[in-house]
Formats: C-alpha cells, structure tokens, sequence
C-alpha cells in the first residue's frame, strides 16, 4: 500500500472492509500479527525492495525482472559465466582423477570379463632369470582344444609339452594332445612350465590380474601412454605394467617385475615380458557365459 | 493445552524407551559394536552437528532449545522455535551422514589400495555415515515431534515466543565459531582418509565442470525466485541444480554403456557424483545456515522435500555409481 498512489479516501475504505465490524474474535490479533511478521521478513532481508510485503508472499516470483539491480546483474552475470565455463569443461571432458579412478576399476572388470569369453589366446613370452639371453615361450591356447607350449632360445624353439588346461569339449581335441592317465580337466605340467603357469589360459591370466589395478603416476617417471596401467598381481610381491587394447578391451601386452612399489615398478629389470593376440566368440550367446 | 502436554510427556517416554532400544537391536542384530563403530564418521556427525547449529542459530537459542528438551514436559511458548530447532538437526544429521558416505566412496574408489574384490565390501562400511546420520535423524527428529504436539492451537496463543521474535543476539561469535568448527572438520575428513598410495583430495573430490554448473545454476535460480531470503532461495536453487547435474551424468554414463566406451561411462558418473558432493557441501556450508538464521518459515514443504529427498537421492545416485563401476563394458564381436 502506498500514499502516494492511494487517496486517504480509499485508504479508509479499504481499512473498513478489512476490519469491518462482523469481525470474528480474536481474527484482528491474527492479521496484526501476521502484518508484523511480514515487516519484520521485510526489514530482515537489505536485498529487499520497498514493496517487498509483496515479494513475500511467494517464493517463486520472478521479481528478477520487475527490480533489476546493479547486484543482480552482475550475480546473474556470474551465473552465465559460471555456467558457461562448466558447461565447456564438461564438453571438452576435462580429466579428472576421480574419473581416471572410475575408468581403471572398470577397466579391470572388463578385462576380466573379456578374458572369460576369448576362445583362442595366442603369448610370445620371454623370461629374464638372471642370464644373458633371455628364455623363450610361445603359448597357444584354443578352447576345446588345450595348450600348446613351445620353449627355447631364438631360432631353435622347440615344443616342450602339451598341456591340457580347461579342456571342456573333448571331441575337438585332436588325438594325443590329452594326456592319457589323467584326468580330464587337470593340467599335465613339466616342471619348467611353471614360471609361465599363469600364462596357460585366458581363466589363469585373469587370476594373475585380479589383483589391484593402479593408474601410473602422472608424476612418476617413464613414458605415459593411454591404456597402461599397473596391476599387484596375485600374491603380492610381484607388479606388471599391463597395456590394454582400448578398442578390444584385452591385455596387448605384459611386463612383469619383481617389485610391487609403483614408484619402483618402471625403475626395476623386469623378470619377463609377455605380448598376446586374441580372438574372442563370435557367438552373442557366449557372452553370458 | 492440558492434552497437548500430555501427549508430549508420553511421546517424551517413547522416545527415552525406544531410542535407546533401537540402538541396541541394531548392534544385537548386526555383528556387534566393533563392525558398527567408525570413529570418524562418528566424529563427522557429532562434531558437523554442533558446527552447523552454531552456523544456524545464536547461541542463547541453542541453550534454551536444548535446556527444553531435556525437560519432560513442554510449556506453552516453548514449541514453534524449538520444533524447527530439532528439525534443523534431524535435517543436519541426514545431510552429514549421506555427505560421509559420499567422501567414503570417493576415497574408495580413488583409492589405490582397494582392489575390485574389495570393493562392495568399502562401500558397506562407507554407509555407516548414513547409518549414523539415520539414527541421529530419528532421536532429533523425535524430540521436535515433542515440540510440535506441544505447539498451541489459536486457542491457547503461544505469547512468550513467536517464530517471527526477532533473536536477541545476533550470534556472530557463535556463528563465526560454527563456520570455523565446520571447515576444520570438512578439511581433516578430507585429509584424514589418506591410503597408502599418492593423496591428492582436491584431484579427488573437486571435479571443476560439475562445481560450475552446481555454483551457477544455484546463482541463476536463486536470482529468478525472486525471494528475499537468499537462504530460502539457495535450498531449492542447490537441489534442482544438483538434481540437473545428476541427471546430466547418468545419461551421459549410460551413453557411455551404450558405445562401450569406458572414459565416457567415467566421466559421467564422476560428474553426477561431484554434482552431489558440491550440492551436499553447499547445502551444509552455505543454505542451511542462512535458511535457519532468516527465520523465514514459508514453503516449509518443498523445503522439507529438498532436506530428506536430495540426501535420499544421492544415496540411491551411490549406489547406482558403486554398480556402474562393477559392471563390465560390453563389446559385441570385437576382433583383436
């Protein structure tokens, strides 16, 4: 209510009509009360304009527009750059370590998974044990069929054993490759196929992997590239750099090392180096596997 | 008046009764005191709890509302104030709680020790923030239901103390004390969940798109409601912004499931799960406080909706995230 656009005329015929005299009782002390509840809202808020009973009366009135200050312009101009900054971050996906972190467990999950539904794994291995040359391996792996392991120096690989690691459908193994007194299912192993024991089959890779994953350190040393990650592998005492091929999701290759301390891991020999091939099912329905 | 007070004596020896009855059903029933007990959750509930009603209300109001409560019965013109008082606290108790779980997952998830295997199990003891905040939430919000079955009807006026009596003090000092109790207990709940592998909490918990948008769109929408009570305005502004943000993240995640492409996922959940975290943060540091200091108690219904639905929401958002990040991607007939 304003003076100056009311005639005392009008002020007093208003004021009739609100306090008329069928009043019920004790409805004067509510209003008065509820006027001095407004005022004091009013006096509370330095933001407020002179007509800011009204303003109470409702939270959401767009009273942005009908009182625009020099404050408001320029919190409302905040708000545009605010948003718009964000919005552009967001847009160029800004990197984030809580991001990275998300995508390194989920990484490891997926690459377990995948490793469960590859049928055939092909793994050029070489193991450093202290000597000059390093020891070689090529291991083949093809569901239904089993393992084969050459082992050798260059040039003279030679097949060391056939073990039968996971076999499940029998009739496509080629005669002689299970061993005969043993049950199915149990792999046979010479003695020296037990530094690449984890590296048999896709199921004993994704055992060695099941450890904690880290992302390398963007601080450390060495070169960084999209797709390498630091696994402790099972046990614990021992680390590798594991690349993952980010369009397939398999391990591309493998380096292990003797220390389990990330900072340590790109500094110290490794024990061996392992590089894959793979192929997984065709079949959709393999994946629910 | 005669009935009032005496329904709040018997809801005053409900609650002595069931409170603590509650408490001990829960250890009976679940593992015992040593899988429930974490000290700092404990001490991020109790310690935010004081820190925020030092933010909200003056100190003199804080001694009388707590005086009231420990009395048995309830006195004409003890109610409308010290009904919101215990509110504010069953609301402050909830917000903390999801707040902890939330750091509790981060720190998880960033963490370098945790494997995968571990994971759920990180999590579990993640919601012992909440679980904590829920029992909070239920004794304060029981000692407010207290008040509010003692507020007067229009026949028995409450003349002592109106909700709109201006506070006799204006609780700088207690408020100042608030703010500083508050940060100190935010900053050693970051630095306090140190793993063993490189710590960085502003890396972890400060996603910069997702604190813009939250800041700005809280701005933008505070501005257009138009109310005078900058509190009132921020509440609502904080929880549809983080609403927005959440959503924007979750679709962007499923988009990401969609082209199996991990980064993406990533990216999405981090956004919504920051959108949170700003939102919660804001919320506590900044809303409630002034919400509670305006005295203003219009639209008490959708701000009630905004206190227990957002923490609600980022906890279903939580887990949401902890099983987007369990799930593998999918990859139709890749070849090698």
């Amino acid at each position: 209510m304003s003076r100056s656009k009311l005639s005392g005329k009008d002020v007093e015929g208003m004021l009739r009509r609100t306090f008329r005299d069928d009043m019920p009782a004790g409805l004067e002390e509510e209003m008065l009360r509820r006027f001095e509840t407004l005022w004091f809202h009013a006096s509370q808020s330095s933001a407020a304009p002179r007509d800011g009973i009204a303003s109470a009366r409702h939270v959401f009135l767009p009273h942005l527009f009908t009182a625009p200050g020099l404050k408001k312009l320029l919190l409302a101009g905040s708000a545009l750059v605010l948003l718009i900054t964000g919005g552009a971050l967001r847009i160029a996906q800004s990197s984030s370590y809580l991001a990275d972190s998300i995508a390194l467990k989920q990484t490891a999950s997926s690459v377990a998974r995948r490793l469960r539904v590859a049928n055939q794994m092909h793994c050029r291995l070489e193991r450093f044990d202290g000597g000059e040359n390093p020891l070689l391996f090529s291991i083949s792996w093809a569901e239904g069929t089993g393992t084969i392991v050459e082992i050798g120096a260059a040039g003279s690989m030679e097949i060391l054993s056939v073990a039968a690691d996971r076999i499940r459908t029998s009739v496509l193994s080629p005669p002689g490759l299970i061993p005969t007194g043993k049950p199915r299912g149990t792999p046979a192993r010479d003695a020296r196929l037990e530094p690449v024991a984890d590296f048999l089959s896709p199921a004993a890779l994704a055992r060695l992997l099941s450890g904690p994953w880290l992302a390398p350190d963007p601080a450390g040393p060495g070169e960084k590239v999209s797709g390498d990650y630091t696994v402790i592998l099972r046990g614990g005492d021992r680390g590798a750099l594991v690349r993952i091929d980010q369009s397939t999701l398999f391990p591309a290759s493998l380096v292990v090392y003797h220390s389990d301390s990330p900072g340590l891991l790109v500094r110290s020999r490794p024990l061996l180096t392992a590089k894959f091939q793979w192929q997984q099912a065709s079949i959709p329905d393999r994946e629910s596997r | 008046m005669s009935t009032s007070v005496s329904r709040s004596n018997t809801n005053a020896l409900l609650i002595s009764i069931l409170s603590p009855a509650f408490l001990i059903a829960v250890l009976a029933f679940s593992g015992g005191p040593g899988y429930w007990l974490d000290l700092q959750w404990v001490l991020l509930l109790v310690g935010g709890e004081i820190a925020l009603l030092l933010m909200g209300f003056p100190w003199p109001e804080i001694r009388r509302s707590v005086a009231r409560a420990a009395n048995r019965s309830v006195e004409a013109g003890d109610s409308a104030r010290s009904c919101y008082f215990w509110e504010a606290a069953a609301r402050n108790a909830v917000n903390l709680g999801v707040l902890g779980t939330l750091v509790g997952f981060v720190t998880q998830v960033c963490s370098d020790t945790g494997g995968l295997s571990g994971f759920p199990a990180a999590f579990g003891r993640a919601l012992l923030s909440t679980t904590y905040g829920i029992v909070l939430a239920s004794i304060f919000g029981m000692i407010s239901l207290k008040f509010r079955l003692g507020i007067p009807t229009a026949d028995t006026p409450d003349p002592a103390e109106t909700w709109e009596q201006a506070p006799q003090s204006s609780g700088f000092w207690s408020h100042g004390l608030g703010y500083i109790l508050f940060l100190g207990l935010f900053l050693w709940i970051l630095f306090s969940s140190v793993p063993a592998g490189p710590y960085r909490p502003v890396d972890w918990f400060v996603h910069w798109p997702a604190w813009l948008v939250v800041l700005g769109g809280t701005i933008a929408l505070a501005l257009l409601s138009g109310s005078s009570f900058i509190g009132t305005a921020l509440v609502p502004g904080f929880a549809f912004t983080g609403i927005l943000g959440s959503f924007l993240g979750i679709g962007q995640a499923l988009q990401g499931f969609s082209a199996a492409k991990i980064q993406m996922v990533a990216q999405g959940i981090t956004f919504m799960i920051s959108s949170c975290f700003a939102v919660l943060a804001g919320l506590l540091a900044v809303a409630y406080p002034l919400l509670d200091r305006s005295r203003d108690r219009r639209s008490m219904l959708l701000l009630r909706v905004v206190w227990y639905g957002f923490p609600v929401l980022t906890l279903l958002l939580i887990a949401t995230a902890a099983v987007m990040v369990m799930i593998p991607i999918k990859i139709e007939n890749a070849g090698p």
